[in-house]
């Protein structure tokens, strides 16, 4: 019989699945190699993979609502920044970095009740509308909130880490985290759940899934990794200021997160390698790269609707069927 | 003694129309019963009523003595209410077994859609799909597509089935062995069942009672052979 | 005070409403945000400097080319990528910020990315309504979109392919089975849109600048007009641009100039919440 597995966005892959063990190895292993990659590179390498990785951690926290709800939600890009803010204020006024950090997530968690309470009944396109302008608002507030943010200065972020060592491992291990936590949300409840609500959240409530109470769930498990996510690079750069969420943030996280392949285990670190590396390496003049970045998504998403992870199954299966021949 | 489905005074108005006006209805428990009436009569609504998508506006619906108004469709399903729909509602791009997981571990029954003692071709077996659990629903044909969200609905162990019109599009042949499954869900299931239906020939061969109703209201109620003499019923539908 | 808020309020107003409208009349045919219109008044404004200072053409022709360019850029944008998303509407952000960055990166790369100026002749007017002070480009932006809606709406109701594209707004489906070629109307509606976003190049960028990302922030607004008149409706579009630029205008003067456009997104959150539909829509929602 079947199982309900993480069907994504394309047809039902009919091959059974590995074991799930080999899953969280597999991801740790790439976990354990992007930390190597990332104390070996030279520093502009280095700091771009940190870049990614942390990205990674933000569309993964997308990944649960928008990828597996399929509620597109434009907003995580204040979390992220209330995760930023949230700890480096925290610090600021006196708490240890385990306790600055546990805030900003609550903080953020919060937040996330509250937004997903408020559009509790809202769907589609509207949901996107609503939450891209709620990420506007909080972000015009905090940047125009001198007395606490200062503002568009930014202010500058106490190192919380023993070291930089820690540091540079803690942000690959979060990232695969990031990943396998995805993994694990998809298998259990939550997860299928939320599946269900993303093929037809009506049928779904008409065979008993409590949607309003899994979407919620979702939606604020989204906000608290997207604060994970905040805390990481308040830590990494040092200083932060309001562009780190500008309304636009959360919009291209959700863009990242299509382009690797919305609902998909490593969509977020394919869409986040895309959308943060391909500006910087391919270093051209800036409005090449970014035209470039333009074309590419455009193209993608016409020809490759899942993503790039669909169209690395569809290179597999091609593979594998050439294979038995 | 409690009835089974006891439905008292229910009323329910949409934008200044009265889609369902002071409904009494009781049904005992493994009654097959038929909910006919003209287009606009509110038989839809009065579903609705029963599975939680709406709340009434006046009156009380209770299962086995417990109240279901007032209640959200998920909490409905999990007191033991399941429907059909108009129109084919399925996980589409699914195959049909994960749809039967789906909506049984939504009861909670399974923790994570394990099909551990073989229900699903039970179930399968018992609408007439039996081995069609690997197919994706989109390609099953219209009428299996019908049979299919039977069981779904039938997967949530519901004590009350509520069919809308289960019958539409469906052939002859097709429509006879409807039948026969549904008479085999009250009988091998114990599952009470209440259709809606417009198909006369087949409401008649099935239904141990049959309530009709226009513009809202209970227009009569009887054997099927009491309805179909009956002149206020006749009117009704010669006139709408 | 009173009268210069009033007098901003419609000048910003009509902005509004000029841009909504340009909006939502794509918005009704494909059901996708178009967020790439700004890219298409960016070209659209360079197109006319282009024709105005290189190659010498008097400003008026070289503001009917810059339409015309904005015209075709827009049908450009709908042929190449937004007609393959149309049945999917979660693609949508990815193309339409694939268009935006496309669009203004062409404008970087071909006119580079300095603020220049796009000069009417009669920049640097001043007109005086009581004791209100309005420059001539914002009253030349108040007759345009008087003008362009005013065509609009003629067009709209007393034309064949006017009426087609409202069918084909209201309901796509039926439209197609009272064979309305839904392709014609799809290309009719982004050229309008794009001829709009012409008008809104002419009538802006004298206002304050030309330059690859003029229009990204107005854009903004723009889309709480359209929501709250409701998607696809363009009086609706109309009336509440210039709603917004009045509580716009008056939230700045006599409340706060840095919150100005929090107030436009907070009505948004709450039409978002209550009434999705806009405020003008009588479109039934499905039930259930």
């Amino acid at each position: 019989m079947t199982e309900i597995g993480m069907y994504g966005q394309q047809e039902t892959r009919q091959r059974v699945r590995p074991r799930p063990a080999w899953d969280y190895l597999g991801i740790a292993l790439l976990g354990f190699g992007l930390w190597v990659l990332l104390v070996e590179s030279n520093s502009f390498y280095s700091s771009v993979l940190a870049t990614i990785l942390i990205w990674t951690i933000a569309t993964s926290g997308l990944n649960i609502i928008a990828g597996l709800g399929g509620y597109p939600s434009l907003v995580q890009g204040a979390f992220y920044g209330i995760g930023a803010y949230g700890s480096a204020l925290a610090m600021k006024w006196g708490q240890p970095f385990w306790a600055a950090c546990i805030e900003a997530v609550l903080a953020a968690g919060i937040l996330g009740l509250i937004v997903g309470l408020v559009f509790s009944r809202t769907r589609g396109q509207y949901f996107a509308i609503g939450t891209m302008f709620t990420g506007l608002v909080v972000s015009l507030v905090l940047s125009n909130w001198q007395s606490l943010t200062n503002g568009l200065l930014g202010i500058n972020v106490e190192f919380g880490f023993g070291s930089i060592n820690q540091l540079n491992v803690v942000i690959p291990a979060a990232a695969a985290f990031s990943l396998m936590l995805v993994r694990f949300v998809s298998r259990r409840r939550l997860g299928w759940r939320l599946l269900t609500i993303l093929e037809d959240e009506d049928l779904a409530e008409h065979i008993g899934v409590p949607t309003a109470r899994t979407k919620l769930t979702g939606f604020v498990l989204s906000a608290c990794v997207g604060a994970v996510a905040g805390v990481l690079i308040a830590q990494y750069n040092g200083t932060i200021s309001p562009d780190l969420f500008d309304y636009y943030v959360g919009f291209v996280m959700f863009v990242a997160l299509s382009v690797g392949g919305a609902g998909r285990v490593l969509g977020p670190l394919l869409g986040s390698a895309f959308i943060v590396g391909t500006p910087d390496l391919l270093n051209l003049s800036s409005g090449i790269g970014l035209l470039l970045a333009g074309i590419i998504f455009v193209v993608v998403i016409i020809v490759i609707p899942g993503g790039f992870m669909s169209a690395i199954d569809a290179v597999m299966a091609a593979a594998s069927r050439s294979v038995r021949r | 003694m409690t009835e089974f489905l006891e439905v008292e005074g229910a009323s329910k108005t949409f934008g200044g129309v009265r889609a369902v006006d002071g409904m009494d209805i009781k049904l005992a428990e493994g009654q097959i019963c038929g909910l006919i009436g003209p287009n606009g009569s509110g038989k839809t609504t009065l579903l609705g009523l029963l599975s939680g998508t709406y709340r009434p506006d006046r009156g009380t619906i209770k299962l086995r003595g417990q109240r279901l108004d007032g209640l959200s469709t998920h909490r409905t399903v999990q007191q033991g209410v399941a429907r059909t729909f108009q129109t084919s509602r399925l996980f589409f791009r699914w195959p049909l077994g994960a749809n039967l997981a789906a909506a049984a571990a939504a009861r909670l029954l399974t923790s994570t859609g394990d099909d551990a003692d073989g229900g699903q071709e039970k179930l399968l077996a018992l609408v007439g799909l039996a081995g069609r659990g690997d197919v994706v629903c989109s390609s099953l044909s219209n009428a299996e597509q019908r049979l299919a969200m039977l069981a779904v609905a039938l997967a949530t162990r519901p004590h009350l089935l509520l069919l809308d019109e289960p019958a539409v599009g469906m052939s002859p042949a097709e429509t006879a062995a409807l039948g026969q499954v549904i008479q085999r869900i009250r009988g091998e299931l114990g599952v009470t069942v209440l259709i809606v239906e417009h198909n006369m020939h087949f409401m008649m061969g099935l239904a141990d009672r049959i309530v009709a109703m226009n513009a809202g209201r209970k227009l009569a109620e009887g054997t099927p052979a009491e309805i179909r003499g009956n002149p206020d019923v006749i009117a009704a539908y010669l006139g709408s | 005070m009173l009268i210069q808020a009033a007098v901003n309020g419609v000048v910003l107003g009509s902005l509004f409403a000029l841009l909504a409208v340009g909006l939502t009349l794509t918005y009704g045919v494909m059901e996708v945000p178009n967020f790439a219109q700004a890219g298409v008044i960016t070209l659209s404004a360079y197109a006319m400097l282009w024709l105005n200072q290189t190659a010498a053409c008097p400003f008026w022709i070289a503001a009917l080319g810059g339409l015309v360019v904005g015209g075709v850029v827009s049908v450009l944008t709908e042929r190449i990528a937004y007609r393959f998303v149309r049945t999917r509407p979660l693609a949508a952000p990815v193309v339409a910020l694939g268009l935006l960055l496309i669009l203004d990166n062409t404008a970087l790369i071909l006119f580079g990315g300095d603020h220049v100026s796009l000069s009417p002749p009669y920049a640097g007017d001043v007109i005086y309504v009581g004791s209100a002070t309005v420059p001539a480009v914002g009253v030349a932006l108040i007759g345009t979109t008087a003008v362009a809606l005013l065509a609009l709406w003629l067009f709209l109701q007393r034309t064949k392919t006017g009426r087609a594209i409202r069918a084909v707004s209201q309901n796509a489906e039926a439209a197609a089975i009272l064979g309305i070629r839904l392709e014609r109307q799809y290309i009719v509606s982004f050229f309008i849109s794009g001829i709009l976003a012409g008008l809104v190049a002419f009538a802006y960028g004298p206002m304050y600048a030309v330059y690859p990302y003029m229009a990204d922030a107005i854009l903004l607004n723009a889309f709480v007009v359209v929501v709250l008149g409701g998607l696809g409706n363009v009086a609706g579009a109309a009336v509440c641009g210039l709603l917004l630029g009045l509580l716009e205008s008056f939230g700045a003067i006599y409340v706060s100039a840095a919150y100005q456009n929090l107030f436009g997104f907070a009505v948004l959150l709450l039409m978002i919440v209550l009434r999705p539909a806009g405020l003008f829509t009588n479109r039934s929602r499905r039930v259930a």
